[in-house]
């Protein structure tokens, strides 16, 4: 068995790439026919600042993990996230200070505050019986993972439906202190895939067109498979179908 | 359905407060003696320039969402920006944030984490002083405020609507503001009409009466006169003062009558929180 993935990635309409605030892991396929394979997206709250660096340690930290998905697992990841940002912080504060470039009073304030996120990691872990695979899942805020087979939709995790989405998701912190309450939120699942399925982690925006599609009786992943994804997405946000926001989406066919 | 545009730095809105420098803004809130009616609008001003910068703050730089007008009426009328900015009408949020007049610095205390209070000292910009002196003339900044707000609709048509809050402690004395204020919000981007609140400041006890929904309660012809030309809110605002604890209806004005400072404070943020930044 192998995989073969891609991720489809874009900034707000209006903004520049660099001020996308989304992240993905890995950034190229795999290679390999077997290992443990592990996708990542996350969805950096742009209000905050330097949400897009937390997303980037958020997804890699993920991925980079070897250990079982469980909740247990996923604090200590996230846990270890948060101290890989602090040294970032760091280092990004340095590099201000060397640039000529110091803090500024109106930025302390969101400093101070954190950067925050959403996570949504897929495992899929090699070793399972017969033909097919296991996969696991870890989510945390209003990203989601969508597994299709045979042109039927029989995933869809965290969020089912699409007036699921508040527009206020549980979101992961910097600060550890601030994120008893996300924590408790954490969601795991897990469950076997086959040859020919298709995996999507797909960020809030896009995921929320996604499921409205399929309750109105459609085949989003017809559309996206079908579709260029920057005229897509242009038109989507153009008619009112989708909200203006960075969007991301890692499809992972299972080979 | 208005009210719903987008704010982007390719399409950017717009805040003008018109602040009332007429003599009596000398005397104190009537809820609080200590504090002089014009040293707490400006206290207030200048901390929501503070907070609308920080909001718009990201890594790169501060991000033009809104331009800030501040009109001072009085004695002398006009723009009341200090420093940098003096005499400028409509500045980008970024130029508001790289340019207060100065920056001051002030305690606050904050918990020690043992239970006990600690002095903290923070920065304080100052964009803003306090001015009071002279009449009120009212009709003259809601006219200027007319052509200043047209100016910027020209540029951007499909703006989220300017909003243009006018904090006042008396009647005007440039004669009746309703056609001014009328004009003003008979103005429009593609996204809605212009929205007028009103600030009324007390120098008497009586309590506030905050987002009202009809004249009904209202103590006299002056509050009913301002309250007819204080626009409705829009319903994301009204979600807003519903999350603050006040009660809405689709008639509620932005409108506040014998505002104590608190009550000017909590408007504000109602007021300028922004809905869809982008």
């Amino acid at each position: 068995m192998r995989v073969e993935s891609k991720t489809h990635w874009l900034p707000k309409r209006g903004n520049k790439l660099s001020e996308y605030e989304d992240a993905f892991y890995p950034r190229e396929a795999p290679r390999g026919r077997e290992g443990c394979w592990r996708f990542a997206v996350s969805d950096g709250a742009s209000e905050a600042m330097l949400s897009g660096p937390w997303a980037e340690i958020l997804v890699k930290a993920f991925c980079r993990s070897r250990v079982p998905v469980t909740k247990t697992s996923a604090r200590g990841i996230i846990g270890r996230a948060a101290m890989a940002y602090e040294a970032w912080l760091k280092e990004y504060l340095r590099r201000r200070e060397r640039e000529g470039r110091p803090v500024q009073w109106y930025e302390e304030p969101g400093l101070e505050a954190g950067a925050f996120a959403t996570l949504l990691g897929l495992s899929l872990v090699s070793g399972a019986s017969g033909d097919g695979r296991r996969w696991e899942a870890v989510c945390l805020g209003d990203s989601c993972l969508f597994q299709v087979r045979k042109n039927r939709l029989i995933t869809s995790f965290a969020m089912k439906r699409s007036s699921d989405f508040s527009g206020r998701p549980v979101l992961l912190s910097t600060n550890p202190g601030k994120n008893r309450v996300a924590l408790a939120k954490l969601k795991v699942t897990s469950g076997t895939c086959l040859p020919g399925d298709v995996f999507y982690l797909m960020t809030d925006a896009v995921a929320a067109w996604f499921l409205r599609e399929h309750e109105r009786g459609g085949t989003p992943w017809v559309t996206l498979e079908a579709s260029d994804f920057q005229d897509l997405v242009g038109r989507l946000r153009q008619e009112g179908l989708m909200r203006n926001d960075d969007v991301t989406v890692t499809s992972i066919r299972v080979v | 359905m208005p009210y719903i545009a987008e704010i982007s730095r390719g399409n950017p809105s717009c805040f003008l407060f018109l602040i009332d420098q007429s003599g009596s803004m000398r005397d104190p809130f009537g809820a609080d003696p200590t504090r002089r009616k014009a040293d707490g609008v400006a206290d207030a001003i200048n901390r929501l320039l503070q907070n609308l910068a920080i909001k718009c703050a990201k890594a790169e730089g501060v991000r033009d969402y809104y331009y800030v007008g501040v009109l001072g009426y009085g004695h002398r009328s006009g723009p009341a920006f200090g420093g940098a900015l003096a005499g400028r009408e409509l500045v980008p949020i970024s130029e508001v944030a790289a340019n207060p007049a100065r920056v001051d610095e002030r305690v606050r205390k904050v918990e020690d984490g043992t239970g006990g209070l600690v002095d903290q000292k923070v920065k304080f910009p100052i964009w803003f002083d306090p001015v009071a002196n002279g009449g009120t003339p009212m009709c003259q900044a809601l006219t200027r405020a007319h052509s200043i707000v047209q100016g910027f609709i020209a540029e951007h048509p499909d703006c989220f609507p300017p909003i243009v809050i006018n904090l006042t402690d008396g009647e005007a004395t440039d004669g009746n503001p309703t056609g001014p204020a009328q004009a003003l919000q008979s103005l429009a981007s593609t996204d809605g009409n212009v929205l007028l609140f009103n600030l009324h400041l007390s120098s008497q006890k009586a309590a506030p009466i905050e987002f009202p929904d009809s004249e009904e309660n209202l103590p006299d012809s002056y509050a009913k006169l301002l309250f007819g030309i204080s626009s409705k809110l829009p319903e994301y605002m009204r979600g807003i003062a519903e999350e603050e604890g006040f009660k809405t209806t689709e008639n509620t004005r932005g409108f506040v009558f014998n505002g104590s400072l608190v009550s000017v404070i909590r408007f504000l943020d109602i007021g300028t929180r922004p809905s869809n930044l982008r």
